[in-house]
């Protein structure tokens, strides 16, 4: 062969060879393989392999109390799922959801941190934080005050006996709904104000067959959400649930209430104590639903003003549907009216007592929960910590503050109390300051001392009866995780402080929880496995309770209070709580952000809202920039809060027709100055709208009708 | 005189090294051909046997192929029986081979899970649900009439077990790592992104339905 044609040949054997392979999978499979293989590169983050396994907890993060089924891959938490069979279960709330997501957040403390002269913290040790605590409870003396962001576990007991040791009384609570029914509850079960308290008024929904909520938004954030809305879904599987909705906002409760055969109920804000009073007079007076009592008399001359017409005038909804709707409630054989405020907090006793009327007129399945409190020396028990008001406490302070040291657990007041910044200042006066928190929230910003603590699925901790659960309740939250660097459970850390003043505590929390289940007659060994214990409670009977409670303290208080209907350029504010938005102490979980609509928060701007009628009558336009402005309170409104009048937020206006005439509607959530990025500098927070004012005859600060001003602002 | 010298050297190339050219072209070719098509498929596929020598062909006998594999209450799928499961028959040897003698010594005496390499295994980036993909929303649609059994919707992407005594060799992608028989987002595309099926069934084309 010539080489010419060994030349040609060659080129005709190569493109053959380049045609062949063309025609092959080999160059397509080999490019669409090597692209699978760069994203399986070892130092791309992938998915660890291994064995899944799943343990039963209950959350604690959620108020709620769901059930929670963590499934966990080599001993990882990486996902919760609900809990079939759990009491307060049925699903998963989107806050018990995003509790693996927190675990693993940057964001998490870490070591304790000292705030040194400049305002900055700095990391110090365990033995330097004891013993820097230890010399500031010396010199405070019984000088000291304690905020407890926990409700339904025995941390607030641990530090009650603690506070009582060293000779302080001043435990609170974070405001919340939970405490608004439990004072109204007292007030009606217990005439005797020195009787030691302990019971909570218990919602039996699987005996209702028709639930009518009055603000209380109980399938979205008012109590145990996931189990109402199990029994809801369970009842109407077939033909629908008569489940009824009146508040200002047309919430989720408002929604399911319409899709499972029931209805929405526009009212005003802040009017649900008189929408109830009105349904209880044409209850007693047309249906003859009353009390064999002495003492009705005198309920049915106070029921006399809500007519139709009055209820109507501050309601804002029709006589003929308040009519429709006593009609309905008289027809069913076991109604449960529940009547609280419509943003968890903020309504004083005036709703809880005319929802227990209501309910008692219908004779509804009302029950009477016993709480257990953990058997410390001096330990209070929850219901005895609600009767003091930390709103009062810090309002009522002077110029200069009642106490020396003060412990933050597990609450954030400086971002979440009525008139935030204003109070905030009252805190930040305190000389000494203690923060158990999980991230850097608004409070313990200000803190001298912040000491990180557990969450939910990385400590031991009891939930016991949760606002609005029918029966008595008892799980554990279980440590599934470990907590990140030097994280301790707060109540830990403080009976070690106790045992180094030698006050006789137990040695550490989980002796205090196994000798409180062991006082219940409870198995240890189950609660640890994650089992949940649930027992009847009695029902509750007129009889019962104190019937004169509603003449000297629902009737008084109404009479004091105004109502809440826009004038002029005002509008009631409309508050609307979202579990998925997080708590003040976690901010908004991540997860939660990509559930948010455009017309609830865009960029840094979050939405205010209000119908077009309103709109209207207040010159506002979509999308308008709005400046929303605490119109102030009346005659009774504390003056001491650093000025309640004139604080402001700005906002974007979106017009919303499922809200009631005369009401501006606004998320609670936003508006963080601290935590991550998540959460800071995301709208703004509505709490220092909040006007609070003393409820007549309980005494307790409210805030559930607040009004404010909007005005377009370039 | 380009154009004449061209012919020129056009015809001095003659039938006879055309010949050449056109051998050398259908060498290569078949070459390409077979290296493509034969031996890249060989090289670029490790072969590796299943743990255990498992016969469908057997089990078929006495079971239908929903007693092992089946939908839970929840929605989910069993996929691969458990040993806890396969115990209820095998808790002692069935016959005297070297397979069934094999498995009791190494899972069922100590109840181990079977290391099984699974054919259709997908990627950590997908989510794939069996329940979504269920046979009566098929037939509720009518498109499929062919399909009359829960199998003829299994073998859209599962290949045919059921006459198999030996589990089929598990092929793995010396280079992805993958097996050869994981569904290729192509695959899920042919009834996802098929035009036929637009507002017919509930087969979503958007990035969230199969990535999570």
């Amino acid at each position: 062969m010539k080489r010419r044609d060994f030349m040609k040949c060659a080129a005709g054997f190569s493109a053959g060879l380049g045609a062949g392979i063309a025609f092959s999978p080999l160059p397509w499979q080999l490019l669409d393989d090597i692209s699978v293989w760069t994203q399986n590169w070892p130092w791309i983050p992938a998915n660890p392999k291994g064995e899944n396994t799943y343990e039963l907890s209950t959350s604690k993060l959620c108020p709620s109390g769901c059930g929670l089924k963590v499934r966990l891959l080599n001993g990882r938490v990486l996902r919760v799922l609900p809990q079939a069979g759990h009491p307060l279960g049925g699903g998963i709330s989107p806050l018990a959801a995003a509790e693996p997501q927190l675990l693993y957040s940057p964001s998490r403390l870490t070591t304790p941190l000292r705030r040194n002269s400049e305002g900055s913290h700095s990391p110090i040790s365990w033995p330097e934080a004891k013993t820097l605590l230890l010399g500031k409870l010396e010199a405070a003396g019984e000088k000291l005050l304690c905020l407890c962001g926990d409700e339904s576990g025995s941390g607030s007991a641990v530090l009650s006996a603690f506070l009582r040791a060293r000779g302080s009384e001043k435990i609170f609570f974070m405001p919340s709904e939970a405490q608004c029914q439990s004072l109204a509850w007292q007030h009606a079960r217990y005439a005797d104000s020195s009787l030691p308290y302990s019971s909570q008024a218990g919602y039996d929904f699987e005996k209702a067959d028709l639930v009518l909520a009055i603000g209380a938004n109980i399938m979205e954030a008012w109590g145990t959400v996931m189990r109402n809305r199990r029994i809801v879904a369970e009842k109407g599987a077939e033909k629908g649930f008569p489940l009824y909705y009146a508040g200002p906002v047309q919430n989720q409760t408002a929604a399911l209430a319409a899709g499972a055969g029931g209805g929405w109920l526009p009212i005003r804000a802040g009017s649900e104590t008189s929408l109830a009073l009105g349904l209880a007079n044409v209850l007693a007076r047309t249906h003859g639903k009353k009390l064999a009592h002495p003492a009705f008399a005198q309920i049915e001359h106070g029921l006399a003003r809500f007519d139709p017409a009055h209820v109507s005038a501050v309601t804002g909804l029709g006589p003929r549907r308040l009519e429709e709707m006593c009609e309905k409630l008289a027809q069913a054989a076991a109604p449960l009216v529940v009547c609280g405020s419509e943003f968890g907090q903020g309504a004083g006793c005036g709703p809880a007592l005319s929802g227990l009327l209501l309910n008692l007129l219908l004779r509804g399945p009302l029950t009477a929960v016993p709480l257990h409190t953990a058997a410390l020396p001096g330990a209070r028990g929850r219901a005895d910590i609600y009767r003091g008001d930390i709103v009062r406490e810090l309002t009522g302070w002077g110029g200069r503050p009642a106490a020396d040291l003060a412990i933050f657990y597990e609450a954030n007041p400086a971002y979440a109390l009525p008139g935030a910044a204003a109070l905030a200042d009252k805190i930040r006066a305190i000389p000494f300051k203690l923060a158990f928190a999980p991230f850097m929230d608004e409070t313990a910003a200000l803190c001298d001392l912040v000491l990180p603590t557990p969450l939910g699925l990385e400590k031991l901790d009891d939930i016991e009866s949760p606002l609005g659960c029918g029966k008595v309740f008892y799980a554990l939250a279980r440590p599934l995780a470990e907590a990140p660097g030097q994280c301790r459970h707060g109540a830990d850390v403080i009976l070690e402080l106790a045992a180094a003043l030698d006050m006789g505590l137990p040695a550490n929390y989980e002796a205090v929880l196994r000798k409180k289940a062991q006082d219940m007659s409870l198995s240890w060994i189950s609660l640890s496995r994650g089992q949940s214990f649930e027992r009847p409670a009695p029902e509750l009977e007129a009889a019962d309770c104190d019937l004169s409670v509603f003449d000297k303290l629902l009737f008084r208080s109404l009479r004091a209070a105004r109502g809440a209907s826009s004038n002029g350029r005002r509008a009631g504010l409309a508050p609307l709580c979202r579990n998925a938005l997080g708590t003040p102490q976690t901010g908004i979980p991540p997860f939660a952000l990509k559930t948010l609509r455009a017309k609830e928060l865009k960029g840094g701007e979050m939405y205010v809202f209000a119908n077009s009628a309103t709109a209207r009558a207040l010159g506002l336009y979509q999308d308008a920039r709005v400046s929303v402005r605490a119109a102030g309170g009346n005659g009774n409104a504390v003056r001491n809060t650093g000025g309640n009048t004139g604080r402001a937020i700005t906002a974007r206006f979106n017009i919303f027709e499922g809200i009631a005439d005369d009401c501006l509607g606004a998320y609670l959530g936003f508006g963080h100055s601290a935590l991550d990025e998540y959460s800071r500098g995301k709208g703004a927070n509505i709490c220092e709208l909040f006007s609070p004012e003393p409820e007549e005859g309980s005494g307790l600060m409210t805030w559930h009708k607040t009004e404010v001003t909007v005005e377009v602002v370039a | 005189m380009p154009r004449h010298s061209e012919n020129k050297r056009f015809r001095a190339a003659g039938p006879g090294r055309q010949a050449k050219v056109f051998a050398g072209f259908f060498l290569g070719l078949a070459l390409a051909l077979c290296l493509g098509w034969r031996l890249f498929p060989a090289l670029m596929y490790r072969e590796i046997p299943q743990p255990v020598a498992f016969t469908h062909a057997s089990h078929l006998e006495l079971f239908d192929c929903a007693d092992c594999h089946y939908l839970r209450e929840d929605g989910s799928f069993s996929g691969i029986p458990g040993t806890e499961d396969c115990l209820q028959c095998h808790d002692t040897p069935r016959g005297d081979s070297r397979a069934e003698a094999e498995y009791i010594e190494k899972y069922a005496t100590g109840e181990k899970k079977v290391p099984w390499l699974v054919h259709q295994k997908q990627p950590d980036n997908v989510f794939f649900s069996h329940a979504a993909h269920d046979i009566k929303s098929c037939q509720k649609m009518g498109c499929h009439p062919e399909w009359e059994e829960p199998e003829d919707l299994c073998g859209y992407c599962h290949p045919s077990v059921e006459a198999l005594d030996q589990p089929a060799p598990y092929k793995e992608n010396r280079l992805t790592g993958y097996s050869k028989s994981t569904m290729k987002m192509a695959d899920c595309e042919s009834c996802h992104a098929n035009p036929d099926h637009r507002d017919l069934t509930a087969a979503n084309n958007a990035c969230f339905t199969c990535h999570k």
